[in-house]
């Protein structure tokens, strides 16, 4: 073995104990074999560095492409929600209490919760949740609620009742999927910050200003990232209304 | 924890530093790091930045230690490196006080002695970017991945060990001579 592929083996980590041993040893002893290994060592280093920034461009682009939709319809959809707010507001001061404003902002502010719970991967042998889970991220949720409430008929699990009443939101059917919400134990719950934003838009569909309200003012006081904003502008604007 | 068949084909190629390999990981396991990830004080954005860390250390780690896992899956291998990094970042921004004692879960912190590189190390990085892809390639095979001489003769157009030697050599000594060019 010649020292290149003594250093290869080095850094593969290939070297028996022994002969590890007393590859040390002569990276203190012999001068030329420590160079070279510095020499080699900075150009595998070197490789990595450029190696994992070139990866990490390649899954920010890959984020960009694959993921950025969910966001991207988000923008539009807060642009559509100031159009709204905007038309709203003006109408305020030419109409008396018009009744469908905070329906509107229901319909501004929705949008399909993501299935964050479980991932749809091969791997995945739990059959009912899966489809359940598979119908819903094909937004079939028909047959997502149908799935999730037998799962539930055999055992309660918060998580699969929160992705339950977002079923039944997305079909529009606003009271089964409030009451739904109303029973999760929300302080403890993992999705407490989606539970306390879609009960209060339910909330606003249903004209119930000061309740949406409060569900909004729980949610601001998380501190937590999701639909920050958007929180902070319906706060706002609904002080207004 | 029993590996599947597709799990140690996915092994293999990813230790032949398949890229398509390390996108399935990357996209199997997405959504489950950040629902994971929940958990921590973190923003999205600081737990997206560790998952890809996280799968770039695993996937050098693959590629240049030639590992294979046994006992363990690639997802829990993955997972205990990200969650090494997010106790990491929650060093780095002060929030130890609420993870002092490691939240319990399936998965054992992973970390790798990374030491920091030097500068020559990160200016050679940089210059990489400026020599031919065929310099690049063969620096990669024989630095990065560890092949021999042998191996590279057989995966390339090369016509024989002396080729690759000399090509090697003379990209190697083209890359030196860009550290001293300002």
């Amino acid at each position: 073995m010649n020292t290149e592929q003594h250093i290869q083996k080095y850094i593969a980590n290939q070297l028996s104990e022994a002969d590890k041993q007393e590859f040390e040893n002569k990276l203190m002893s012999d001068p030329d074999f420590k160079l070279a290994y510095e020499e080699h060592q900075d150009i595998v280093m070197a490789y990595r560095l450029f190696e994992a920034e070139t990866l990490k461009t390649k899954f920010q682009e890959l984020e960009e492409k694959e993921y950025k939709q969910e966001n991207a319809k988000f923008s539009m959809s807060k642009l559509w929600y100031v159009a709204v707010a905007s038309v709203l507001i003006i109408g305020f001061f030419y109409t008396t209490n018009q009744s469908n404003s905070a329906g509107d902002l229901y319909n501004s502010n929705f949008s399909v919760y993501p299935n964050t719970y479980l991932p749809v991967t091969r791997g995945n042998n739990d059959n009912t949740s899966l489809q359940a889970f598979v119908a819903y991220e094909n937004k079939d949720f028909e047959v997502a609620e149908k799935a999730f409430e037998s799962i539930l008929e055999k055992n309660e699990n918060p998580n699969i009742r929160f992705y339950y009443a977002l079923s039944l939101l997305n079909q529009d059917k606003f009271n089964l999927a409030l009451a739904q919400l109303n029973q999760l134990d929300v302080d403890n719950s993992d999705y407490k910050p989606e539970i306390l934003w879609y009960s209060s838009l339910i909330y606003l569909h249903q004209e119930n200003v000061e309740n949406a309200k409060n569900q909004l003012k729980k949610l601001n006081s998380l501190k937590t990232k999701f639909k920050s904003e958007e929180t902070k502008q319906l706060l706002k604007d609904l002080e207004k209304v | 924890m029993e590996n599947k068949p597709s799990e140690e084909q996915l092994q293999v190629r990813l230790r032949s530093d398949d890229k398509t390999a390390l996108k399935e990981v990357y996209i199997s396991y997405r959504q489950e790091f950040l629902y994971y990830a929940k958990r921590y004080p973190l923003e999205e954005a600081d737990v997206l930045d560790i998952y890809q860390d996280a799968i770039v250390a695993m996937h050098q780690n693959f590629v240049m230690k030639q590992i294979s896992l046994k006992l363990s899956s690639i997802k829990t291998y993955l997972f205990g490196i990200g969650k090494n990094k997010i106790y990491k970042k929650l060093k780095e921004k002060n929030k130890v006080l609420r993870v002092e004692v490691e939240i319990p879960d399936s998965y054992a912190k992973i970390d790798f002695d990374d030491s920091l590189p030097t500068e020559n190390q990160i200016a050679l990085a940089k210059k990489l970017n400026e020599i031919s892809d065929a310099c690049r390639h063969i620096i990669k095979l024989f630095y990065y991945r560890g092949l021999t001489i042998d191996d590279i003769v057989e995966i390339t157009d090369y016509k024989d060990k002396n080729t690759v030697r000399s090509q090697k050599s003379r990209c190697l000594k083209h890359l030196k001579s860009l550290l001293k060019v300002k």
